[in-house]
């Protein structure tokens, strides 16, 4: 059996188990044990099984995953994402779309406290939505800013999303986080232009919200910013101290949830019941992952035994004449995956493979992260498996039709095609902040 | 059927126990790092040791001890495609299969883990930090302790839903907000 046959049909395979709801973790993890059983033997299958769980978890790097969450999870759970929504409220309130800008922005900021895409929509959507809907927000918006939103938090770090990426495209993690930060910004502020635009042109898909007293806004304005200086302290401590090389991005994450956690107390925000919450979020969540990226680490040891990277750097040397064909192919891979996978199952699918042909041309692997997350927080909103969506759609319950809110999302990806185009045409955009670095 | 539920409702007390014993690593895992930055950084003097101990024993913890409690509220990440097409009974047999399918794997898995756990414990399988050295087999047979609890609960719960049978009114999509 040639090795294209291998590697695409133990990729069919995966594929058919995950479509008949076996966890992805399995589904990698058996077709790749199969795989070394059929092209080695089975005390070669069962030795990779013996020994890479193990050497899997036991990594430094990969700690920063839990603390991350942590951090993500004691900030929700803090009411941090309350105060954000309250502060964009009563500074972007008055925008055309003023309720749907504030959440967008809201959920940036939230970005900076969390590393969940999911976590953000399902927060912002609890806050914001009834607030649009008591002010007769058409539904598609409401509902579409949040799940939109919410992809914002993979890129803004600290991001879950670029760390995994990081660890198996083995590119640095740091890089990768500050490289987030533009394309984050860029995201959120085209999301802004399209919401205010929509509102200006049709009224009443966003009715304006009239603010009689001057002063009591301005009043409001000062006092919400009292509310977020613990987001500006993570951002300084996490952010700042990331760029500035003083932490790694476990020991951001570590001491970035520390400090929510003694803010939280505080402010008496966080009580004992969210803090355990909070631990069982994070703690939960990083064994869900490392379930599936065992899976994956197994199934990343049967495609190197047979030899998928080399016959792919191989084909591209023979067709790849321009850089921006692979671009466009992977791009099509992610779009097509993106309905039906969830983020890390498509990102340990693809970098085993895709990685490899982007070396090969020499194309920046930072970059390529960057691409990477944005199709996953693109592949979050796609039906018919948009996982955003459809934890909006938990949220509202039968209030809203999914097809409400897949439909509201359409403008967002209409949006997304303009800055995939950016970041494609512009790699700086991407790169700037990692240069020195 | 009253047994298989008993049993199940006594495998809580196993799952739980792993449970905080993963949640408490976690918390250390926190306090032990954010001490080890400030006392680099503010004092110039690390912890000795922080990266393997955070790698050897914390991580480890972390990452394996929930899987029986993932398992019990069904949270490990899937993306089904096929049940939402086919009908409601389809779906059922399609979660047992599953199930089934799922301890193979992890039976597998606690196989493995175990001998290599027994093969580095015999060893007495130290790492080296700081100049000492930081026992690390105790850590190894965390994989198979988490792999089994779960398999113990995947047998159970098979042998719960087979007995009870096709019941329309509990089989739905659920929507989970864990994740990335």
């Amino acid at each position: 059996m040639s090795t294209l046959t291998i590697s695409l049909g133990s990729l069919a395979f995966i594929l058919l188990l995950i479509g008949l709801r076996v966890p992805i973790g399995v589904s990698m993890g058996a077709v790749a044990f199969c795989g070394l059983w059929y092209l080695r033997n089975l005390d070669v299958a069962l030795s990779v099984l013996r020994d890479t769980p193990f050497v899997f978890a036991a990594n430094w790097d990969l700690s920063a995953i839990p603390m991350f969450l942590l951090m993500g999870a004691v900030a929700s759970n803090s009411g941090i994402g309350t105060a954000l929504f309250r502060t964009a409220v009563a500074w972007l309130g008055a925008l055309p779309g003023g309720l749907a800008v504030a959440t967008n922005w809201a959920c940036a900021g939230f970005g900076a406290a969390s590393g969940s895409s999911i976590a953000a929509a399902a927060v912002m959507a609890r806050l914001a939505i009834p607030e649009m809907l008591k002010h007769k927000y058409d539904k598609g918006l409401a509902t579409g800013v949040c799940a939109s939103g919410g992809t914002l938090d993979a890129l803004i770090p600290p991001s879950i999303v670029f760390v995994i990426y990081g660890i198996f495209a083995e590119v640095s993690i740091v890089k990768l986080l500050l490289a987030g930060i533009l394309p984050g910004i860029l995201t959120a502020s085209v999301y802004m232009i399209m919401i205010m635009g929509r509102a200006w042109l049709n009224p009443k898909v966003a009715p304006p919200i009239r603010f009689e007293d001057r002063a009591a806004l301005w009043r409001e304005r000062w006092a919400s910013l009292g509310e977020i200086w613990p987001v500006l302290v993570l951002i300084l401590g996490v952010i700042g101290g990331l760029y500035g090389g003083v932490v790694t991005p476990t020991e951001g994450g570590a001491a970035g949830a520390l400090l929510a956690v003694v803010i939280g107390v505080l402010r008496r925000r966080l009580n004992w019941q969210g803090f355990v919450d909070s631990f069982k979020d994070a703690i939960g969540t990083t064994a869900q992952l490392f379930f599936v990226g065992i899976g994956a680490v197994i199934y990343i040891r049967f495609l190197a035994l047979a030899g998928t990277a080399d016959m792919f750097t191989q084909l591209i040397g023979a067709w790849a004449v321009d850089p921006l064909l692979l671009v466009i192919a992977a791009s099509l891979i992610y779009l097509v995956l993106g309905m039906f996978l969830d983020p890390l199952g498509m990102i340990l699918l693809t970098i085993p493979v895709l990685v490899p042909m982007f070396a090969a041309l020499d194309l920046d692997l930072v970059w390529f992260g960057v691409l990477v997350v944005k199709y996953i927080g693109i592949g979050l909103l796609t039906p018919p498996v948009g996982f955003n969506v459809y934890v909006v759609k938990n949220v509202v319950g039968d209030q809203i039709p999914l097809e409400t809110i897949f439909k509201g999302c359409f403008w967002f990806l209409g949006c997304e095609v303009i800055i995939m185009s950016l970041l494609i045409a512009f790699p700086e955009i991407s790169l700037w902040l990692t240069r020195g670095f | 059927m009253k047994t298989v539920d008993k049993l199940l409702e006594w495998l809580e007390w196993p799952i739980n126990l792993l449970l905080w014993i993963g949640l408490i690593a976690g918390f250390l895992m926190m306090i032990h790092v954010s001490a080890d930055v400030t006392g680099r950084t503010v004092f110039n003097r690390p912890f000795a040791g922080t990266t393997e101990i955070v790698s050897a024993w914390y991580m480890v913890a972390v990452c394996y001890l929930p899987w029986a409690w993932l398992t019990r509220n069904d949270n490990h990440i899937i993306a089904g495609v096929f049940e939402r097409i086919g009908t409601a009974w389809f779906g059922y047999w399609i979660e047992i299969a599953v199930k089934i399918f799922m301890l193979v794997y992890v039976s597998v898995f606690a196989w493995q883990t175990a001998v290599r756990a027994l093969q580095q414990t015999r060893a007495g399988e130290v790492w080296e930090a700081a100049g000492g050295f930081i026992p690390v087999w105790p850590s190894r047979w965390v994989l198979p302790a988490a792999a089994i609890l779960m398999g113990i609960y995947l047998v159970l719960r098979i042998a719960r839903d087979v007995g009870r049978g096709y019941r329309p009114d509990q089989h739905k999509i659920d929507v989970r907000e864990g994740g990335v």
